[in-house]
């Protein structure tokens, strides 16, 4: 992400691992030669899919990998019932706790 | 001959070697840096090294990021360096003007259109750290058609075919960088700089010049004792950025420190000065 003199801007994103400004050459190989689609969501949506897992599955996701999930939950009813989704849940969110824990005001 | 090699060839006649400060084009604000650079000639600069503001400037220490920082607050282009450049020339034909950046404002404006510009600004060379030599076909294609220098930066870990790659495509000089780190760092050890310049000279007939590192007058003539060229750039940029909320001031006070490496250089005994 750069602005038109060549000057990397700031980004964020509450997902410390997304929170920055290039694309690997192989993801922009994948999307140039229209193998993958890539796709955005708020912080808000990855801050729900995170709770969404840990209360429903017990398994707490990185914020990283809440961000797929979030765009997984959009998807999925769009899709037929028997298609197949399958999400890489690249971390875990333990290290996330005190990021989750200081937006929502908690102690810990 | 490009204007850097006539410069380096007249130093080499009259046994002298070449001092080159850097600064950061627009570092405090933009009007200062045509007389900061015309009082660093007069200082006794027999290059200039203009630093291309960068976001991320990636091989530098905090000072030359700070210089970045106060730059790029006043939005400094690649667009504006250039023609702070053409404004040089109006009065000074004769000093080289080397570009030290990084490729992204190059690579965003576009080698050919960039190498066109440059040349008709005046530069001279163009240096870019975060190019290495294997990459750089491309961008060396355009410089050489433009009559620019490609400038390359050697380190304590570059080997022979490394070294040799670069006499390759680089000419103007080669630029040593003093040792494993970032710029301003405080850990020049002249004689492993000693050692390293005969391995580079083996290698290549081009000048070499050494930065990272020179901080003072006696750096720089220890410095000066086996290398072409020292570069000077924390050093002289601190001075600036301590006169950075006085920048009338600037161009009249921070090239002081160029002058006293240029008398350590030149072997002239300060105590004898007037």
């Amino acid at each position: 992400m750069e602005d038109s003199d060549g000057q990397i801007v700031e980004t964020h994103s509450v997902s410390a691992g997304l929170d920055y400004p290039g694309v690997g050459p192989e993801h922009a190989w994948l999307k140039d030669s229209g193998r993958a689609r890539y796709v955005a969501v708020t912080d808000k949506q990855a801050l729900d899919a995170f709770h969404e897992l840990t209360r429903t599955e017990g398994i707490m996701p990185a914020l990283e990998s809440s961000d797929a999930l979030a765009y997984a939950a959009q998807l999925a009813p769009t899709m037929d019932k028997d298609q197949i989704v399958v999400i890489n849940l690249s971390g875990r969110g333990d290290k996330d706790i005190h990021t989750v824990a200081a937006l929502e005001g908690i102690e810990v | 001959m490009s204007r850097i090699a006539a410069r380096f060839a007249s130093l080499r006649d009259q046994g002298r070697k070449a001092l080159i400060p850097y600064i950061t084009a627009g570092d405090p604000q933009p009007d200062v840096t045509v007389p900061l650079m015309h009082a660093l000639v007069e200082a006794g600069a027999d290059l200039l090294e203009l630093g291309v503001p960068f976001s991320d400037p990636m091989a530098d220490g905090p000072v030359i990021q700070a210089a970045c920082e106060r730059a790029l607050r006043h939005h400094v282009s690649l667009t504006q360096v250039l023609d702070m450049v053409r404004r040089f020339r109006d009065t000074d034909e004769q000093t080289p003007v080397v570009l030290m950046g990084y490729l992204n404002p190059i690579e965003v404006m576009g080698y050919v259109k960039f190498a066109g510009a440059a040349r008709a600004a005046g530069v001279d060379g163009v240096l870019t750290v975060d190019l290495p030599p294997e990459e750089a076909h491309e961008l060396v294609d355009s410089l050489k058609a433009n009559q620019l220098d490609p400038i390359f930066l050697a380190a304590p870990t570059s080997d022979d075919d490394r070294l040799r790659r670069m006499a390759e495509c680089g000419s103007g000089f080669l630029y040593y960088v003093s040792f494993k780190g970032v710029t301003g760092a405080n850990r020049l050890d002249v004689k492993s700089v000693q050692q390293k310049l005969a391995q580079i000279r083996a290698n290549t007939g081009l000048p070499v010049g050494v930065g990272f590192g020179i901080s003072d007058a006696e750096s720089a003539a220890q410095v000066a004792e086996f290398a072409d060229a020292v570069v000077v750039g924390s050093a002289l940029v601190k001075r600036i950025a301590a006169l950075a909320s006085r920048p009338e001031d600037v161009a009249g006070q921070a090239p002081a420190i160029i002058a006293e490496m240029r008398r350590a250089m030149d072997g002239v005994a300060v105590a004898a000065l007037p």
